[in-house]
C-alpha cells in the first residue's frame, strides 16, 4: 500500500449530508420516527459536528441503542404533507496507513478469548441472516483448502462474494434475507453484507453489520451515492476490522461508520409509522465530499 | 353423600384430600363432613346454581383455532382445594424469594450484565431469547421494578412436594378467576367459609391499583390508571374489563390512546386526558410499531417514547419476556445462589436444553419418556407429552429439536398431585396446578390463593384452559386445619 510512512499523515475531513424526504398523498398525522444517523465515534473516526434537521419543526431527542449507537427520534403529530429529515455531519478519519495492519491470529486465540461469550449474538443467526445450510456449503466451497487464521479467511470468504455476485440495484429489496440474495448471487451493499455476515458466522467467526457512508471516487456501473454497508469481523487481539464485499477492500479513511448491529433490521437509518394518507413518494439524497485537499489512497 | 371412601380410586398418586392410608387429611376433613350431610340431588342442584351463575357474570375465556365457537364458560368443579398455613408459609417465602431474584436478574441483563460475564447464565442463551429487547438496554424502569404483576405455575410431586414448573412474567391471566371462584363459593356454602378461616383473596385488585401507583411518574399528584386491552377478541377479555371495573379505572384499547409531545393522553369526549400508568395487556411485539412490529394496529405509536422520556409508567415494563423463556428458566435455582446467596425454597422440575449438545443427545434418545416444550409458547399449545403421544407425534418432535434446538426443552413427566372431582356423576381424582398471584408494589406480596386449575379429562396432565382445564376454588387456611 502506497503513502507516506515516515510522518503520521493527515486526518481526513469528509463533510455529509443525508436527506430523507416523504411526500404525501394528502395529509400525514401522528408520524413517530427513530433515525440512527449520527456518526459514531471510535479508534478510526471523530464525529465533529452532527445536526439534524426536521421538518415540520420537532423536538428531536436521544438515546444510546443497545450495540451504542446513537438513535434520535421525535414525532409529528400535526398534519403535514411532506416530512423531510435532514442530517448534516463533519467527520474526521484516520488514514489507513497509520491504522495497524491486521497480524494472523489463529482460531484457538479466537475459542479462548475473553469477549467470545458476549459475542454470542454475532455468531448466531439474525432476522436476515439466517444460517442456513446453501451458505454453509458456500463456506466449505470456499474455504476447501483448509483454513487459515481469522482475519485471512474472513477476507478470502468477502472476496469471493465480490467475484462470483453482480451488484445490481433493483432486483433486491429491503425484504431480501443472505439466502434470497445468495440464490441470485446478486444485489446491493446490503445483501453483499447480510452474505457475508452468513458465511463468517457460519465459518465461525463473529461478525457484525455496519451501516455507513463511503466517498466513492471509483462507481461501480449503476451505483448510486447513498448509504453503505458493510461488515466487521472480530480478531481478538485487534478488535472489529472492517471489509467491504462490495468494493473487495478493508474499510479505510473513506469510511464513515454510523452504527453496528446484528444486520440491517437493528440499524435502519430511518424507520417509523404514521396515519393518514398514503406515501407517493421517498427520495433518499446523501453527498458524501472531502472537505481537505487530501488525495485518497488509491484502493 | 359418603362417596369417598367407597368408589374413589387414589391409585399410586398423591392425592390433595387422603393421606397414604386413605384418611383424610387434617384440613379436609371438615370440608367431608359438610358434604357428608348434602343429598347428591342437593349437591347437583348447587352445581347446577354455580355454573348459571358464571354464564349470567360472563366469566368466559377463549380458544383460538377452534371452529365450534371460540368463547367459553371456564369449567368449575364444586371441590375447593385446601391448602394449610405451613404449607402456604413456605410458598409465599419460595414465590418472594423468586420474583426477588428474577427483578434483579432482569436489572443486571438490562445494565451491567454481570450474571452473563460471571458465566452464570450464559450469554448467548440470553441473546437468543426471543423476548430480549435490545431497545430496553440501560433503560432504567421507574421504581427498579420490571415484573410487577407475576403468575408462577406451581404443581407437586407424587410426595406431595411443591416445584415451580415455569414463571410467567408478561401478561400472566387468570386473577379474575380466582376472585370469581370465591364468589361462587361462598353462595354456595356460606356457612363452611365461617368455621372454616379461609383466608381472602378479595383484596387483589387494590393490591394491584396500589402496586400500579407506585410506579407513577414522579411529581404526579392524581396519577391517571387505565388497563390497556388488545380488545374484545383476546381470549383474557373478561378479565381485563373485570379487573378495570375492581379497580374503578378505565379500560382502553391502542385506538383509545394518542402521544403528543411524548406524554400520553386518552381521548375522551371531554377532549385529551393525560395518562400516567398503563396496565398493560398487550404483548411487548404490539405494543408500539414505532419500535416493534410495524404491522400492529393493536398498539399506540409513540407510546414507547413516552416511556423512555419517563412520562408514562409501564406494568410490566418491556423485556420482561427473556426471564420467563424456558431457557432462561432452567437457570432460576442459580441466579437465586447469585444475586441472594441463598437456596431455592421452591425447587424447579429437571430440565434439559437441547441447545446442550449432552442434553441434546439424551433428549433426542429418551424423548418418548419425556415432557417437551417449546421455549416461547405459553398455554399448553406447542408442546409433547412423550408418554402420552403416539410414533408420528414423537417422531415430529424429534426432527423439531434436532432442527432449533434453542427453541425447545425437556422436563421429567412429574405425576402430578390429585384432587378430588366431581365427573358425571361420581368423584374421580384428577391432576391440578395451582398458579398463585405475585404482586410487586412497594414490596412483594402474594394473594393467599390463587387458580387451581384442574385437568378434567381422565389421566390428563394439561391443566391449562385452552385445553380442555377447568379450575378450583384454592383455600388458604389462617390454621392448619
Amino acid at each position: 500500500m502506497s503513502g507516506p510512512t515516515d510522518r503520521a499523515p493527515a486526518r481526513m475531513l469528509l463533510h455529509l449530508i443525508h436527506r430523507t424526504t416523504f411526500v404525501y398523498g394528502g395529509d400525514a398525522r401522528d408520524s413517530f420516527n427513530e433515525v440512527r444517523l449520527r456518526p459514531c465515534d471510535d479508534e478510526n473516526q471523530a464525529c465533529r459536528q452532527f445536526s439534524l434537521r426536521v421538518s415540520p419543526e420537532s423536538a428531536v431527542r436521544d438515546y444510546t441503542d443497545f450495540h451504542g449507537n446513537t438513535v434520535h427520534f421525535f414525532d409529528v403529530p400535526e398534519g403535514h404533507a411532506r416530512l423531510v429529515i435532514e442530517a448534516e455531519s463533519e467527520v474526521e478519519t484516520v488514514p489507513d496507513a497509520s491504522r495497524a495492519a491486521p497480524a494472523p491470529v489463529g482460531f484457538d486465540a479466537l475459542a479462548a478469548s475473553p469477549e467470545r461469550e458476549m459475542q454470542a449474538e454475532f455468531l448466531a443467526d439474525s432476522r436476515y441472516v439466517p444460517l442456513a445450510p446453501e451458505i454453509w456449503r458456500e463456506v466449505q466451497d470456499v474455504l476447501s483448502g483448509g483454513r487459515g487464521d481469522v482475519w485471512g479467511d474472513a477476507v478470502r470468504l468477502g472476496r469471493h462474494i465480490h467475484s462470483t455476485f453482480k451488484y445490481r440495484p433493483k432486483t433486491t429489496g429491503v425484504t431480501t434475507t443472505a439466502t434470497d440474495a445468495l440464490k441470485l448471487r446478486a444485489g446491493v451493499c446490503q445483501d453483499f453484507a447480510h452474505v457475508m455476515l452468513g458465511m463468517c458466522r457460519c465459518a465461525g467467526l463473529p461478525a457484525r453489520y455496519v451501516s455507513g457512508y463511503f466517498l466513492n471516487v471509483d462507481r461501480l456501473p449503476g451505483e448510486v451515492e447513498a448509504s453503505h454497508a458493510w461488515v466487521e469481523v472480530f480478531v481478538p487481539g485487534q478488535g472489529w476490522l472492517g471489509f467491504d464485499p462490495t468494493h473487495n477492500r478493508s474499510s479505510d479513511e473513506r469510511y464513515i461508520k454510523v452504527g453496528v448491529g446484528r444486520d440491517y433490521a437493528d440499524i435502519s437509518p430511518v424507520s417509523g409509522t404514521y396515519r393518514g394518507a398514503p406515501t407517493l413518494s421517498l427520495d433518499v439524497d446523501v453527498k458524501v465530499s472531502q472537505l481537505n485537499s487530501l488525495t485518497a489512497v488509491p484502493g | 353423600m359418603s362417596l369417598f371412601t367407597t368408589r374413589y380410586e387414589r391409585a399410586s398418586f398423591f392425592d390433595e384430600m387422603f393421606g397414604a392410608s386413605g384418611e383424610f387429611r387434617p384440613h379436609y376433613r371438615r370440608l367431608a363432613e359438610r358434604l357428608d350431610t348434602l343429598s347428591e340431588g342437593e349437591f347437583n342442584q348447587r352445581r347446577a346454581a354455580v355454573d348459571l351463575a358464571f354464564l349470567r357474570r360472563g366469566v368466559t375465556f377463549t380458544v383460538y383455532d377452534n371452529t365450534e365457537g371460540t368463547e367459553r364458560i371456564f369449567p368449575f368443579d364444586l371441590l375447593p382445594r385446601i391448602i394449610p398455613a405451613r404449607e402456604w408459609t413456605r410458598i409465599e417465602a419460595g414465590l418472594i424469594q423468586r420474583l426477588t431474584a428474577l427483578n434483579l436478574f432482569l436489572h443486571d441483563i438490562y445494565h451491567e450484565q454481570k450474571i452473563l460475564k460471571d458465566k452464570v447464565v450464559p450469554a448467548a442463551q440470553v441473546f437468543s431469547a426471543k423476548h430480549f429487547r435490545r431497545e430496553f438496554m440501560n433503560f432504567s424502569v421507574p421504581r427498579d421494578v420490571y415484573v410487577h404483576i407475576c403468575g408462577s405455575d406451581l404443581i407437586r410431586d407424587h410426595d406431595g412436594n411443591y416445584m415451580v414448573l415455569e414463571d410467567n412474567l408478561r401478561c400472566p391471566s387468570g386473577a379474575s378467576y380466582m376472585i370469581e371462584n370465591r364468589a361462587a363459593m361462598r353462595r354456595a356454602f356460606p356457612n363452611l367459609f365461617e368455621s372454616y378461616r379461609v383466608r381472602p383473596v378479595e383484596g387483589y385488585a387494590e393490591t394491584l391499583l396500589k402496586s400500579l401507583l407506585h410506579i407513577a411518574p414522579a411529581g404526579c399528584d392524581h396519577p391517571n390508571v387505565v388497563v390497556l386491552t388488545p380488545g374484545v377478541c383476546n381470549s383474557a377479555y373478561f378479565e381485563h374489563t373485570f379487573l378495570a371495573r375492581q379497580m374503578g379505572v378505565p379500560i382502553v384499547e391502542g385506538r383509545d390512546l394518542v402521544v403528543r409531545n411524548s406524554c400520553v393522553y386518552m381521548r375522551t369526549i371531554g377532549g385529551l386526558v393525560p395518562v400516567h400508568v398503563i396496565y398493560r395487556r398487550i404483548d411487548d411485539d404490539f405494543l408500539d410499531p414505532t419500535v416493534f412490529r410495524p404491522d400492529s394496529v393493536l398498539g399506540v405509536p409513540g407510546l414507547v417514547g413516552a416511556y423512555r422520556s419517563g412520562n408514562v409508567s409501564l406494568a410490566n415494563s418491556i423485556g420482561t419476556g427473556v426471564a420467563d423463556d424456558k431457557v432462561i428458566y432452567a437457570y432460576v435455582p442459580k441466579m437465586i445462589r447469585y444475586y441472594l446467596d441463598e437456596d431455592p425454597i421452591l425447587p424447579n422440575v429437571k430440565t434439559y436444553l437441547a441447545s446442550e449438545p449432552a442434553d441434546r443427545k439424551f433428549i433426542l434418545e429418551n424423548i418418548g419418556k419425556l415432557v417437551v416444550k417449546s421455549a416461547n409458547e405459553a398455554g399448553g399449545y406447542g408442546m409433547l407429552i412423550g408418554p402420552a403421544s403416539t410414533e408420528a407425534e414423537i417422531a415430529d418432535f424429534r426432527a423439531k429439536v434436532a432442527a432449533q434446538p434453542r427453541n425447545f426443552i425437556a422436563q421429567d413427566p412429574i405425576q402430578l398431585s390429585r384432587a378430588p372431582t366431581w365427573c358425571d356423576g361420581s368423584l374421580e381424582g384428577r391432576h391440578i396446578d395451582l398458579r398463585p398471584y405475585i404482586l410487586h408494589g412497594e414490596k412483594i406480596t402474594v394473594t393467599p390463593g390463587g387458580l387451581t386449575r384442574v385437568a378434567l379429562r381422565r389421566g390428563s396432565l394439561v391443566v391449562n384452559s385452552s385445553q380442555g382445564g377447568g379450575s378450583k376454588d384454592t383455600w388458604v387456611l389462617q390454621g392448619d386445619d
